[in-house]
């Protein structure tokens, strides 16, 4: 799947079309993915959560676990989890689509479609709690942990959109933001944790981003992820590369260090080419194609609500 | 981290029978014997998640616990956190919590009874000697729960003297059984939902029989004989080991490697 990578790389080095660098915005430098040219934007009215909604964004998905994980409150209580029904390492399609559905419950479900998830996802948080052997203290129901979690989510709504579909204006951008806070509120983290403006929730990324550690236990875990370690090695082998290359990119430098990952400036070259390209075929794919996913996962969740079945 | 040293490894009798497909066809007869326990029913009822299809709830809770038998770490914590919120006062107004030692070791228990039951049935009869063997590891797999052991009976035939008067004293028909009642004979789930009908009424306890006020005829027996002999094809289809964690600890124990822990690259 690499060379598929390489051969839009040099299709648009042929075409010439990207230009100068600009400067890199201060402050968030080393704690958030830096792109030198954005797709342009064709529109400047308010955008929504519902925008972002969009299949290549799962191109983003490992990236924002390690993310998550890069906290060690998250980081060893998901490696330590003795919940088997929802273990990446175990059940890794299952968690993809639970994962998946969060989200997409998060964004477009009914109160009640929202607190039956919540229900569900009690459950299993319920058992994830640090004992006398955790290396750190950890409970899934601390909503510091949640928070960070849900920034994470919203950092991956907002990069992926901004790849696909251009850099917003402040305005965009802070509507975009608070539309985002159901990714957290739909659990235990309240309104009134989210930083109130998304010039705010900059100044909590970067702070929190100075506490992040992460040991050996979770490297390696993250590691087996990034490398698809937990699938069948017939898939495996054409999409783990790819999913490599696409994870470190979704990273940013600080996370890259943390995990310990190199990455190239030609990697990065590809990187942003690969979502040039990816941004401009996006824009004749209709709306129903390029949703069809979260269709699917919310056709799926309504039908397990009404029939009883288990959701997570 | 924990390795046990408790003798649950390949070599035991309990690794390849909690693992085999056929057991969870009989899971109906324990199930059936714990609704029938005012305290579990209304913990079930009132706490848990998949309340109204009890072996989707079974599919997660029981595979959870059969994982502790094949797991190399210490799951004692978990069982407590999974547990320690479900309390109440059940139909007939008695205090319930799930885990009081007696409560806890009887569900325990009668996984065990059905277990015996199945590899008697479904495998092969058991000499005494090998029923307790079977017991012994069944009391090692309980240990790891980190429940008191105070209500474990130290035998094979103690056990059984004490399973029959537990459910003669402590199991009676009544609402708490009625809400569960078509799942259990006809279940809509999971693997039992493979079993015939009249197969999982000739698998039933005779404490269950007479409380639940079914009637077992000798064409349920005859059914039950069937499928005992179709069942027997279990062995050549996939997942016959159906659960993860069983299959692969004892695919590493095929390939002559030391046990991974819970959770550990596996492949």
């Amino acid at each position: 799947m690499m060379f598929l990578v390489r051969i839009i790389d040099a299709l648009i080095r042929v075409l010439g079309i990207r230009t100068s660098a600009e400067a890199q915005p201060l402050g968030t430098a080393g704690s958030r993915i830096h792109v030198d040219q954005y797709t342009p934007r064709f529109d400047d009215g308010p955008v929504g959560l519902t925008e972002a909604l969009d299949f290549w964004s799962a191109a983003a998905a490992a990236a924002n676990v390690v993310m998550q994980l890069s906290m060690p409150g998250v980081g060893h209580g998901v490696v330590e989890s003795r919940v088997e029904s929802g273990a990446l390492m175990e059940h890794p399609w299952k968690r993809l689509r639970t994962t998946a559905q969060y989200m997409a419950i998060a964004v477009l479900g009914n109160d009640e479609e929202r607190a039956a998830y919540r229900d569900a996802v009690n459950v299993a948080h319920r058992q994830v709690r640090s004992t006398a052997e955790s290396p750190v203290q950890y409970n899934a129901f601390d909503q510091d942990l949640q928070l960070w979690v849900a920034a994470c989510l919203f950092v991956f709504y907002e990069d992926t959109y901004q790849l696909l579909r251009g850099k917003m204006t402040q305005a965009q951008a802070e509507g975009f933001y608070h539309h985002a806070w159901p990714l957290g509120t739909t659990l235990q983290v309240t309104a009134d944790q989210w930083p109130p403006t998304r010039a705010e929730f900059d100044t909590y990324w970067n702070t929190t981003c100075q506490t992040l550690e992460m040991d050996e236990v979770v490297r390696d875990y993250l590691m087996r992820l990034v490398d698809l370690k937990m699938i069948n090695p017939i898939l495996r082998a054409p999409l783990a590369p790819l999913l490599r290359f696409l994870t470190i990119g979704f990273l940013p430098p600080l996370f890259r260090e943390l995990l310990g990952v190199p990455w190239s400036p030609t990697e990065q070259r590809q990187f942003e080419n690969l979502f040039l390209f990816v941004s401009v075929v996006n824009r004749f794919i209709p709306r129903f194609i390029r949703t069809v996913n979260y269709t699917v996962l919310m056709a799926d969740v309504r039908h397990r609500i009404r029939r009883d079945k288990a959701l997570i | 981290m924990t390795n046990h040293d408790d003798g649950l490894g390949p070599s035991s009798m309990l690794w390849h029978f909690l693992a085999d497909r056929r057991y969870l066809f009989v899971l109906p007869r324990a199930v059936c014997l714990l609704l029938l326990h005012p305290g579990i029913a209304a913990g079930i009822d009132e706490h848990a998640l998949m309340r109204k299809r009890i072996w989707l709830h079974k599919k997660r809770t029981f595979t959870q616990a059969v994982n502790y038998a094949y797991s190399d770490l210490d799951m004692r914590p978990q069982m407590r956190f999974s547990h320690e919120h479900v309390k109440g006062v059940d139909s007939l107004g008695h205090k319930y919590h799930a885990l009081n030692p007696d409560t806890f070791h009887f569900q325990h228990s009668a996984y065990v009874e059905s277990l015996v039951v199945m590899v008697n049935t479904f495998v092969r009869r058991l000499d005494a000697d090998e029923h307790e063997q079977l017991y012994q590891e069944c009391c090692a797999w309980y240990r790891r729960y980190g429940v008191s052991t105070r209500p474990m009976p130290a035998t094979w035939p103690e056990f059984v003297e004490y399973f029959e008067d537990y459910c003669r004293t402590h199991l009676v028909a009544g609402a708490h059984f009625e809400p569960f009642r078509e799942q259990i004979f006809a279940p809509s789930d999971w693997w039992m939902r493979a079993v015939p009908h009249p197969a999982i009424r000739a698998l039933q306890h005779p404490r269950a029989v007479e409380l639940t006020g079914i009637t077992v005829s000798a064409a349920d027996r005859w059914s039950l004989r069937q499928f005992v002999r179709l069942a027997q094809l279990s062995a050549l289809t996939p997942r016959h080991h159906w659960n993860s964690k069983a299959r692969a600890a004892l695919s590493t124990a095929a390939q002559h490697r030391p046990t991974t822990p819970l959770g550990a690259a596996r492949r």
